[in-house]
């Protein structure tokens, strides 16, 4: 509130792409509780973009975001609630050096609001508040807020299609909560950056593979030969099938290939696999992407898999 | 009522002391006050606690920095809010900005105040909040278990009278509220 205290904080809507520049700042200007909060600085990606939340709409965020990073103190971003979670890991892993808050929301800006904020679902106007406010504090981090809790976002997790907390995330990585205002849990908090943002590339050629009794081994092999790196979802499984124990080992696969799993029974000595026994899909898949585009060998890309990068193992 | 008080934890020991004061004020005219400055309420997980609360009272002459927040988390949750400043103290720019605002503006009141009219603002405010000026309709949800006989009753009622029977329930109440001389005494009307 007193003058040397405002930020400035950059309002990112990345939603649908038939909503044009104009209509976003349009529906800000009935928001006017936001100036209280920082000074909104309102960011629209080209709707040709940001269509069906790809994997483009994301690295366009994230480009929009390194390009607008020393101008501004904070970023605040609507996405999509279906692939928040997608967003906010890929962020997490793109922007390297990350050292001012990034906040993801959800909520869909519907065009019979005819552009007025004071209509609008009070959740959604909820939320971006709480980003907002959450913009101002001293996150160094990819952090998704919802509800009244504030999450890593590359270790949260959709626990409800509808409630009001619909992410949770690892106790290590509930980075605050709202009772009234946001408190946040100092003690998860990662550290400052010392290095530059570099904005790193995601490869758009990884696969990803639910083990389940419909999984054959040409299946296997007709997606892996199309994929540069595959993450294998073994999460509800004890032990892998036998045939695929026997690909991955015997120098026949390639490719790296990432498996996600808790169970003790699965051994792989393959320096192409990496056994993951913490981190959610997302946020694995996210990774895979990112160590794909920057490693150039199988063996580098799941050494880089192994390794905590953004937090992304958090429990 | 349920009021939320807000001070700001860091000020000055005079301005901590008008805090409690704020707080014994509205208690003393019958509502319940939580704070930011008292040890936490706990409140139901499963809905905001701004939802929780029915009016927002900020003492700004030192705000703290969440006051901004709360301003405007409180107009979203459409609560009628009464921002403080001490008489002599620079108005927030912003603030001032948002009352004059269409939506805002009828949720929002800035006073500037002095000991002596203190009190009085705080009960103006809240007897304001209680007649609900401002908003639009009932936001507190209620679940209440009836009798087969009382729901019976209720569903003739809410027919002959032709209203929900949320709505003669809430009128009922309205009216033994207002009919209740001891509650009237307390919200401090003659």
């Amino acid at each position: 509130m007193r003058p040397s205290a405002r930020k400035k904080i950059g309002l990112l809507y990345a939603g649908e792409s038939s909503l044009s520049a104009s209509y976003w700042r349009q529906w800000l200007s009935a928001l006017p509780e936001l100036n209280i909060i920082a000074d909104v600085v309102p960011i629209v990606i080209d709707g040709k973009r940001r269509q069906d939340y790809t994997l483009a709409s994301i690295m366009a965020l994230a480009e929009t975001i390194a390009r607008h990073y020393a101008a501004v103190d904070g970023f605040a971003l609507l996405y999509g609630l279906d692939h928040i979670l997608y967003a906010s890991a890929a962020l997490s892993f793109c922007l390297t050096g990350l050292n001012k808050p990034v906040l993801v929301t959800s909520g869909v800006l519907q065009p019979q609001d005819g552009g007025s904020g004071g209509k609008t679902d009070v959740g959604l106007k909820a939320n971006l508040i709480n980003a907002m406010q959450a913009a101002t504090l001293p996150l160094a981090e990819v952090t998704i807020i919802y509800g009244n809790r504030l999450l890593r976002g590359n270790a949260a997790y959709r626990v409800s299609a509808a409630d009001l907390n619909a992410f949770d995330a690892p106790s290590n990585a509930v980075l605050g909560r709202i009772d009234f205002s946001i408190r946040l849990l100092e003690r998860n908090l990662r550290s400052s950056s010392r290095t530059k943002l570099a904005l790193a590339s995601l490869s758009d050629r990884v696969e990803y593979l639910i083990l389940t009794p419909w999984l054959t081994a040409p299946m296997f092999k007709r997606r892996i030969a199309d994929a540069k790196a595959l993450l294998v979802d073994a999460r509800q499984c004890q032990d892998l099938p036998r045939w695929m124990r026997v690909y991955l080992e015997s120098g026949e696969c390639k490719k790296p290939v990432a498996v996600l799993t808790a169970s003790p029974e699965v051994t792989l000595s393959s320096r192409r696999v990496a056994l993951l026994p913490i981190g959610t899909p997302e946020a694995m898949l996210a990774k895979l992407a990112w160590a794909t585009a920057m490693a150039k060998t199988p063996e580098k890309i799941t050494s880089l898999m192994v390794q905590d990068i953004a937090g992304e193992f958090t429990v | 009522m349920k009021v939320y008080v807000v001070g700001n934890p860091s000020a000055a020991s005079t301005l901590q002391q008008r805090y409690r004061r704020i707080a014994e004020v509205l208690t003393e005219a019958g509502a319940t006050v939580s704070s930011n400055f008292f040890p936490a309420a706990a409140g139901d997980e499963g809905s905001p606690l701004m939802e929780q609360v029915d009016a927002v009272v900020i003492e700004g002459s030192d705000p703290t920095p969440e006051a901004g927040h709360l301003v405007a988390l409180a107009l979203t949750y459409r609560k009628p809010v009464l921002y403080l400043n001490e008489r002599g103290r620079p108005v927030n720019y912003h603030l001032r900005r948002l009352q004059e605002s269409k939506v805002a503006g009828v949720f929002l009141r800035l006073e500037t105040y002095s000991s002596e009219n203190l009190p009085n603002l705080l009960r103006e405010f809240l007897r304001r909040a209680e007649r609900g000026e401002g908003i639009v309709g009932p936001t507190i949800k209620f679940t209440l278990r009836l009798t087969p006989a009382i729901e019976r009753y209720l569903v003739y009622k809410a027919k002959n009278i032709k209203k929900s029977k949320a709505d003669y329930l809430r009128e009922l109440m309205e009216h033994i509220a207002a009919e209740d001389e001891e509650y009237q005494r307390l919200k401090g009307k003659p």
